[in-house]
């Protein structure tokens, strides 16, 4: 039981990518999140793993693929799908967010680029459609953050430039 | 997989910009800057982030919007010491007198992408007979991915991948290089090929 930390593979999931997985020995890993939001669920009664990097809050006007996780509307429903699929249930999961942020405070942009604040609205609205609850999050702020979920323990952990990785 | 193209004609203009703002620069600076090499790509939005080393790498990134007859994406991104030097240059102080970046320091390098930006549109306003303004300047400092997300997300909205022109400048007599991205939005791309077309 003591080999998981050193054994560990990193899965990086890339801008409207997203990954489930059971697998012990990965972690799942969401590098450099500015505006967009990382979106990690652990069921941990079946071990299933997901962690999904959302872009955008709304897909369903643009007639998108739904089968990548680029557009929260569209990817919080796919994420459960996949992760019930792989055996968890939705009501035993523990639900984390991190991300979010307004990168650009400067004057000129607050109106028009306020991307992060839509997609953690979008998050927490796809959410409470379903009656899921979000456990634990680091939201908004004018921070980028990388996230790592580890399969073995579910434990989610955020690290922000000049900051040690705080678990979430 | 990011591919470098040939954008013809407008390609030409893009980088006659990029050459007109790194010559302002150096104009601005006192310092003799030069381009080093100048690239244009059509790459996927999610792997943008590389062209920086990774969406984990620690950046300087100088951002302006472009509005107007279109809309596109500018931006500077410095490794976080090479920004300090700019400092020094632009504010005339001794090689290593900046070590961190406050707001004057921040005030300066978003001087600089003032010049840079309007420099490099001037070029193409005149030449496509548009209006082509650039936002002012939003200086941070933070993970690469995190400084492009905004502009990922904008362009991600209609597309998977986007036009890249990166350009490296460096000053001889001083440890200094960075990177100018220009990502047009769809807008301003077709603008472009349009404007190459009838060239």
């Amino acid at each position: 039981m003591s080999q998981g930390a050193t054994t560990e593979r990193s899965i990086i999931i890339g801008l409207g990518e997203y990954h489930v997985a059971r697998d012990p020995s990965l972690e799942l890993v969401c590098l450099g999140i500015g505006s967009c939001i990382a979106f990690g669920g652990y069921d941990p009664v079946a071990h299933v793993a997901a962690l999904a990097h959302f872009v955008l809050p709304d897909g369903s006007a643009r007639n998108a693929s739904a089968a990548e996780a680029r557009f929260v509307d569209l990817g919080v429903p796919l994420i459960l799908r996949e992760m019930k699929n792989a055996g968890a249930i939705a009501s035993r999961i523990i639900f984390k967010i991190a991300g979010g942020s307004q990168m650009t405070v400067a004057r000129g942009f607050e109106s028009r680029l306020n991307i992060g604040e839509r997609n953690y609205e979008a998050v927490k609205r796809a959410m409470a459609e379903r009656n899921l609850k979000i456990t634990s999050e680091d939201c908004g702020g004018a921070q980028g953050r990388t996230v790592r979920l580890s399969v073995e323990s579910g434990k989610l952990f955020v690290s922000k430039v000049g900051g040690e990785a705080r678990e979430l | 997989m990011s591919a470098k193209v040939d954008g013809g004609a407008w390609a030409k203009l893009v980088e006659a910009g990029t050459n007109r703002a790194i010559e302002n620069l150096s104009q601005m600076t006192g310092q003799a800057i030069e381009v080093n090499s100048f690239n244009l790509r059509s790459i996927p939005i999610r792997e943008i982030s590389n062209l920086v080393g990774g969406p984990d790498v620690t950046a300087v990134g100088i951002y302006l919007t472009v509005s107007g007859g279109a809309d596109g994406h500018l931006m500077l991104i410095y490794e976080p010491s090479i920004a300090c030097q700019f400092v020094d240059v632009l504010m005339m102080q001794p090689p290593n007198t900046t070590t961190s970046l406050g707001e004057m320091e921040q005030s300066a390098l978003g001087e600089m992408g003032n010049i840079v930006g309007a420099s490099f549109l001037n070029v193409l306003a005149d030449e496509m007979q548009m209006d082509l303004r650039p936002s002012p300047p939003a200086v941070m400092l933070d993970m690469a991915g995190a400084l492009l997300d905004v502009i990922a997300a904008d362009l991600m909205m209609v597309q998977d991948e986007a036009y890249v022109a990166e350009t490296t400048f460096r000053a001889p007599d001083r440890e200094i290089t960075g990177m100018f991205f220009v990502m047009p939005s769809a807008g301003l791309l077709k603008a472009l090929l349009e404007w190459g077309a009838a060239a």
